[in-house]
């Protein structure tokens, strides 16, 4: 008998395993709209010319050796990631409030944020802080903080499928209600506490309790480029949203794995993190250099800490580094190496600026050509969606039926929750895709 | 400051040290690294999550041979991890979640005393509530407590887990025999202990790569379903790339794969999908006979400085008379040697002679040069004749 026979098989992750149906799809014209990674117009992945001009620097470097990094990551590293996130001439960095920890990825910023939080935020090894991400959001986030041992993870209200866009107001309501009671009458009364009373009035018979967002509750927030609607919220909106998070003691942190690639601009992707700091939050960031820098296999990332004041800053860190040696000890060296060198050099800098405004724009073109091609097909719908969507993901709106339409006879293949990734679309597949779309819209309900 | 007092020597960090105290860059991974930067057919998409395909295989090899029974069997496999404490973080979190029932975080966990610092914190990480030390050095003999460590497993609850050194014990340098290993793993079959190596050195403590895997191939040959965390930081001197693997040797390949998908989840919260970089050196190093070759050589190289170190050290130490008996320092294997000086004396040591050495009286013997051998032997002498 095995040790392990009742071990039981866990099912792949989706984006995967449709990577994997479509490796071993044969039909020729198949198309890759799932995981997202950025492609060439010749629907190849791209190493980017900065990255294969640094990486030669580096393996020509006689002084460089694989002696062990410090267990926060290489401090060249860590200290220009924070800088790209929160702007060259940052107050919070001036005075020494921000630090950084030098992670796997996004992924690796996320969970060592989360770790952090549940054992040091809102009490000692508080598990029950909820912790809410956007309805829908990137699939692993929910995994991320539960196995960081949260037992709350709760959804906000984000897209709105019926407008195709963000429901602000359900939002803003997610952030905002401390208690409501719902009647039978389905009238809600709105307090503006916590505390939570069960009673009975002249109006309703029974009164249902409904849960709510208790002060102190971590929010997830998509920096920009919101996986997978594309949607973010305005300028103006974040404004708002800012407004009530400070007020209600809400904590703040950040995903930000599309710095760059959203808009071609490094400071406008990064405006709502800029904002939340200049209001004057302790908040985190967790910063992925997969996508802007097309380093997705070195797993190149950074959890900027910003805090209070540098006192604060440093007991954060060292238990951070407790946390970091029992995962993975230390970071790896060569993807932080390249991004380093490549952010502290003002000619690779350029150059990198160059190479991500490359990508953006690509992305930006397909998303004009995809929608003027839908409306050239009069394909029913509207498909302003499509441009005003930003970052690499769009939720077209196709429903799940739509969807396996265009994975089972068109080999086009997207996720089941309508989202595509627009860097899998080129010149050359372009037609073949909007006429794809326009045959599951028009075929399928 | 100290870095003016020119005798300085750190004995103190894990990391191998050449002859003139420098970090060595091995000569097969400079050629490596070229040949992959070099390399156009190579991009940086995103690796499986359980890693690169090449150096899995390849790595499991390593560990348990080329001519493995169990490969071949198709009841091997594994993940890519973060260096030697990923493989250990990721074994936890799965035994954790899916050993012994379901979660059942009472499930005791049984490292040796001593053991690496980090053991006890990555399995209490992971959530296991009852970490115990299992008898392992004899400080009065200044070698293994081998009838404490049977005892210990007579008496540990069945099921328990068993955190065991595959070669070069952490921090001792002392390693069961041959006859040992055989005497802990009828004990260990008999009363169902799981047996989760820690392979840092293999290659590194000999020198010879299947002689310092013979205990993990012996309790393979012998029916066990284990876990081996394998670390190439050291004998591929890739510390700062992360390099690591975890073998699972299970029944059959049906219990092997659902076990892998499980750790895929664990993996995917985690880091997601583990670093390229490091994966790559070794996988093109081990799937390369000329390559093979060279690191072979390469590690033999860092494995014979050691031990002529070793033997110069208790040489010298003998020469000067310096009280007690010195031949657990060429009998110990590894990296690290328990000297046996006590902390009154390690402070001696740092304080007087600027001789960096952890308060346990672990040394790491490529800290020794040279250069320096003679003013270390001849500090340890003072530091046992001064203080007691």
């Amino acid at each position: 008998m095995s040790v392990f026979c009742e071990v039981p098989q866990a099912a792949p992750v989706a984006v995967f395993k449709l990577s994997q149906d479509f490796n071993n799809d044969q039909f020729p014209n198949k198309v890759n709209l799932g995981v997202g990674a950025y492609r060439t117009d010749e629907g190849q992945p791209w190493v980017l010319p900065v990255v294969k001009k640094v990486e030669k620097i580096i393996v020509q470097d006689g002084s460089l050796n694989h002696e062990y990094l410090p267990i926060l990551g290489l401090p060249d590293f860590r200290s220009s990631a924070s800088k790209i996130a929160l702007g060259e001439d940052s107050p919070a960095i001036q005075e020494n409030r921000v630090g950084a920890v030098q992670c796997l990825g996004g992924t690796g910023a996320l969970k060592m944020g989360a770790e952090f939080l549940s054992r040091f935020y809102n009490g000692n090894k508080n598990t029950k802080t909820p912790i809410y991400v956007s309805a829908p959001t990137w699939e692993n986030h929910n995994a991320v903080f539960a196995n960081a041992g949260f037992e709350d993870v709760r959804p906000y209200k984000y897209w709105d499928a019926e407008n195709r866009g963000l429901d602000f107001a359900g939002f803003l309501e997610d952030l905002e209600v401390s208690c409501f009671l719902t009647g039978l009458n389905g009238v809600r009364l709105y307090f503006g506490h916590d505390s939570f009373s069960l009673g009975v009035n002249s109006t309703c018979s029974i009164f249902c309790l409904q849960q709510s967002c208790p002060e102190h509750s971590v929010f997830v927030l998509h920096a920009c480029a919101h996986n997978p609607t594309g949607t973010d919220p305005t300028q103006e909106q974040w404004m708002q949203i800012a407004e009530v998070m400070m007020r209600r003691k809400l904590f703040v942190f950040f995903d930000s794995a599309y710095q760059g690639f959203a808009s071609g601009c490094l400071d406008k992707d990064a405006w709502a993190v800029r904002y939340f700091v200049s209001v004057g939050f302790e908040m985190f960031c967790a910063q992925s250099f997969s996508k802007n820098f097309g380093l997705y296999n070195e797993r190149v990332g950074n959890l900027t800490i910003v805090a209070r004041d540098a006192d604060n800053l440093k007991r954060v860190l060292s238990q951070m580094e407790k946390i970091v040696r029992t995962t993975w000890s230390n970071p790896p060296s060569q993807g932080a190496r390249i991004v380093s060198i490549t952010l502290n050099s003002p000619e690779l800098f350029t150059e990198w600026k160059d190479n991500v405004k490359t990508m953006a724009g690509r992305v930006l073109m397909m998303r004009a050509q995809l929608k003027a091609k839908l409306q050239g097909l009069g394909t029913p719908g509207t498909w302003e969606h499509i441009t005003e969507q930003i970052g690499m993901f769009s939720f077209t709106g196709l429903n799940s039926k739509q969807v396996e339409y265009m994975v089972k006879e068109r080999h086009v293949y997207l996720m089941a929750s309508g989202r595509i990734n627009m860097c899998g679309l080129t010149s050359s597949n372009i037609n073949y895709v909007a006429e794809s779309i326009h045959e599951a819209v028009t075929r399928v309900q | 400051r100290l870095a003016t007092v020119t005798q300085i020597i750190s004995t103190a960090p894990k990391s191998v040290n050449h002859k003139d105290v420098n970090p060595w860059v091995l000569p097969v991974v400079k050629k490596v690294e070229r040949l992959i930067v070099e390399d156009a057919g190579l991009n940086h998409e995103y690796l499986p999550i359980l890693g690169l395909p090449e150096f899995r295989s390849a790595s499991s090899k390593v560990a348990l041979g080329d001519g493995s029974a169990a490969i071949k069997d198709g009841r091997v496999g594994g993940v890519q991890a973060l260096g030697g404490t990923g493989a250990l973080r990721i074994g936890a979190e799965f035994l954790r979640r899916w050993y012994n029932g379901v979660n059942n975080t009472a499930t005791p966990v049984y490292v040796s005393a001593p053991t690496w610092e980090n053991h006890n914190s990555v399995f209490a990480d992971a959530g296991f509530k009852d970490i115990r030390p299992y008898h392992y050095w004899d400080a009065a003999k200044r070698g293994l407590d081998l009838a404490g460590l049977l005892d210990d497993l007579e008496k540990a609850p069945e099921h328990s887990v068993f955190v065991l050194h595959a070669c070069a014990h952490n921090p001792t340098g002392t390693d069961p025999t041959r006859e040992e290993w055989k005497q802990i793993s009828e004990i260990m079959k008999r009363r169902s202990l799981f047996v989760f190596f820690d392979s840092a050195y293999q290659g590194f403590a000999s020198g010879d790569l299947d002689k310092d895997a013979w205990a993990i191939r012996y309790f393979v040959s012998e029916g066990f379903e284990l876990f081996i965390a394998q670390s190439f930081s050291k004998n591929f001197g890739l510390y700062n790339e992360r390099v690591g693997y975890l073998t699972v040797v299970a029944r059959d390949s049906e219990n092997l794969s659902r076990t892998l998908s499980q750790m895929e989840k664990i993996v995917r919260t985690t880091w997601s999908n583990p670093p390229s970089q490091g994966a790559r050196i070794v996988s093109k190093t081990l799937n390369c006979p000329e390559l093979f070759a060279e690191w072979y050589s390469n590690v033999k190289t860092m494995a014979d400085r050691v031990l002529l170190m070793r033997d110069q050290l208790k040489a010298k130490l003998q020469a000067l008379g310096t009280p007690g008996t010195w031949d657990h320092i060429t009998q110990q294997i590894g990296m690290f040697s328990f000297t046996g000086l006590n902390p009154k004396q390690v402070e001696y040591m740092i304080a007087e002679k600027h001789v960096y050495l952890m308060a346990s009286g672990r040394i790491n013997m490529c800290g020794l040069t040279t250069s320096n051998i003679d003013y270390i032997a001849q500090s340890i002498h003072d530091a046992v004749t001064k203080v007691q």
